[in-house]
């Protein structure tokens, strides 16, 4: 799926045109005049990361694909939402008559902010989605949903939302989150590291699941920590899904042929023990050996930062000189173990529970 | 070299139990070192001169100046070539005995910067972007 720009995008953080908010406007025009036809939005409420959050989408099919992403995180209907994210199918709901679709980015998209900082735009192949950080509103609008990649529909608006929340404290990390009991455990670790195939084997063997890839961070006032579900979902290898012919019934293929993963809809396995939250407990290693079984030992925090930090950092649309305090504040005050995963995924969650036996009979 | 700044505009550190991670936000190297380098790192995010560090180094090590000294200069010109720092040219000294020191126990060994590039893909194709302004009239939440 990678595909490297010639020439790496610096960190240049302003667009000299106010094309940005221009582009805002012509959708929001778009959705006045939506409002008074024959086929009203969909509108559906969520609670992400603690906020009310209301999505209003032209298109009942993308709007079904966004709610089998984060069907988990509903709420009702009530108050003035924190955000609203109103998003516009041309391919369901006809062209908007708008500026157009500028520039032609490589598939992760470019990053782009207005003059005064006020507006973000996140540009990519088939989609477009402006962020007014003044008004906490999303506005976008997408080509259609067979065109959009795989992040885009495993993981609906994470760019924009990573903005979003940080500025309200909590922090996009790249982790999976499993619950166990009065146990919550993050899985950290680079690609390949088998952090996926922990949180499906640990899914697949009933624990509660809050996220395979993007879990929200959130330092609490007593000084724990907290983390939040964000997309019922996980990107996984065909190869891999094979190990778990359980997840092969509920993947969906790649709309692109450079995209060499599934998308995987947890919820259509099964509907509960998906959390919003869980108080963070323990922080998991996971790391492939060439042997049959799967077995744990304590790591040092600084082993934990190496495996958290940097995929974490990488994953932010936005990173200043702070961007590892909060992932420093985790390591120092959450135990972490290797969990040394052999060939045998059956003895994956096993030992995960292990994890967890040893976390209550040890730590207060 | 007598005084080095971490350079900010570019750069995200932290010191854990002593140790230090640093990651490059312009190109996606991190880097680690040991208590000896955290300690260094320390030192010069507080604002100490080299020879300072030096010293500290020699007094809370047991070993000889000459040996602090060229190890604290070996891993500048280390931290300079990957623009982790840049040259600072000068400030008041905060007071040496504010330091928080490692454990001496763990013995001397002369500082490392372990380098790591297997996050420079990623970087290339979606740097992140330096921090936003605070808006006028909100917004946004103090973090």
């Amino acid at each position: 799926m990678s595909r490297l720009r010639d020439d790496p995008p610096a960190r240049e953080p302003r667009n000299p045109s106010d094309e940005i908010e221009a582009a805002f406007r012509a959708l929001e025009r778009a959705y006045a005049a939506a409002a008074k036809g024959p086929d009203p939005l969909a509108v559906a409420d969520y609670r992400i990361a603690g906020y009310p959050v209301r999505t209003r989408i032209a298109g009942r099919g993308l709007a079904a694909d966004v709610d089998r992403a984060l069907g988990h995180l509903r709420a009702g209907p009530g108050g003035r939402p924190a955000l609203t994210i109103e998003v516009w199918d041309e391919t369901e709901a006809g062209p908007v008559d708008w500026p157009g679709w500028p520039g032609d980015p490589d598939v992760y998209g470019t990053l782009s902010v207005s003059p005064d900082d006020r507006y973000l735009r996140h540009q990519r192949q088939s989609s477009v989605m402006v962020l007014d950080r003044a008004e906490s509103r999303i506005m976008g609008c997408v080509r259609g949903r067979d065109a959009l990649c795989l992040d885009e529909r495993a993981r609906p608006f994470h760019r924009l939302l990573a903005i979003w929340l940080d500025e309200r404290g909590i922090q996009f990390i790249h982790a999976g989150l499993v619950a166990h009991e009065r146990q919550a455990l993050l899985f950290v670790g680079k690609g390949g590291s088998g952090k996926t195939t922990s949180s499906v084997a640990c899914f697949l063997d009933g624990f509660g699941y809050l996220g395979d890839d993007f879990v929200g961070l959130q330092k609490v006032d007593d000084g724990h920590f907290l983390g939040h579900a964000f997309y019922a979902t996980c990107l996984i290898d065909a190869d891999h899904a094979r190990r778990f012919p359980a997840l092969l019934e509920i993947s969906d293929a790649a709309n692109h042929d450079f995209e060499d993963k599934l998308v995987t809809y947890l919820r259509d396995h099964r509907k509960d023990g998906f959390g919003r939250e869980a108080g963070l407990t323990g922080i998991v290693l996971p790391t492939v050996v060439d042997r049959e079984e799967t077995t744990f030992r304590p790591a040092t925090a600084m082993e934990a930062m190496l495996a958290l930090a940097p995929s974490s950092v990488g994953i932010l649309p936005v990173a200043g000189p702070n961007a590892l305090e909060k992932l420093g504040g985790l390591v120092t005050a959450v135990p972490a173990f290797w969990l040394e995963l052999g060939r045998d995924v059956d003895g994956i969650a096993p030992a995960v529970r292990r994890i967890c036996a040893h976390l209550a009979a040890h730590i207060p | 070299m007598k005084k080095l700044r971490p350079n900010s505009a570019d750069v995200a550190a932290k010191v854990v139990d002593g140790e230090a991670i640093l990651i490059n936000l312009s190109n996606g190297m991190y880097y680690s070192m040991d208590s000896v380098g955290g300690l260094i790192w320390s030192m010069i995010e507080q604002g100490h001169d080299l020879g300072d560090v030096a010293a500290t180094i020699e007094r809370h090590y047991e070993v000889d100046r000459d040996t602090a000294e060229r190890d604290v200069q070996a891993l500048a010109r280390a931290l300079l070539d990957e623009g982790l720092v840049v040259p600072s040219d000068g400030g008041s000294a905060p007071d040496a005995n504010g330091v928080q020191l490692p454990p001496a126990a763990d013995g001397y060994a002369p500082p490392q910067l372990n380098k790591f590039d297997d996050m420079v893909d990623l970087f290339a194709l979606d740097p992140p972007l330096p921090e936003l302004s605070k808006l006028d009239g909100g917004g946004t939440e103090d973090t």
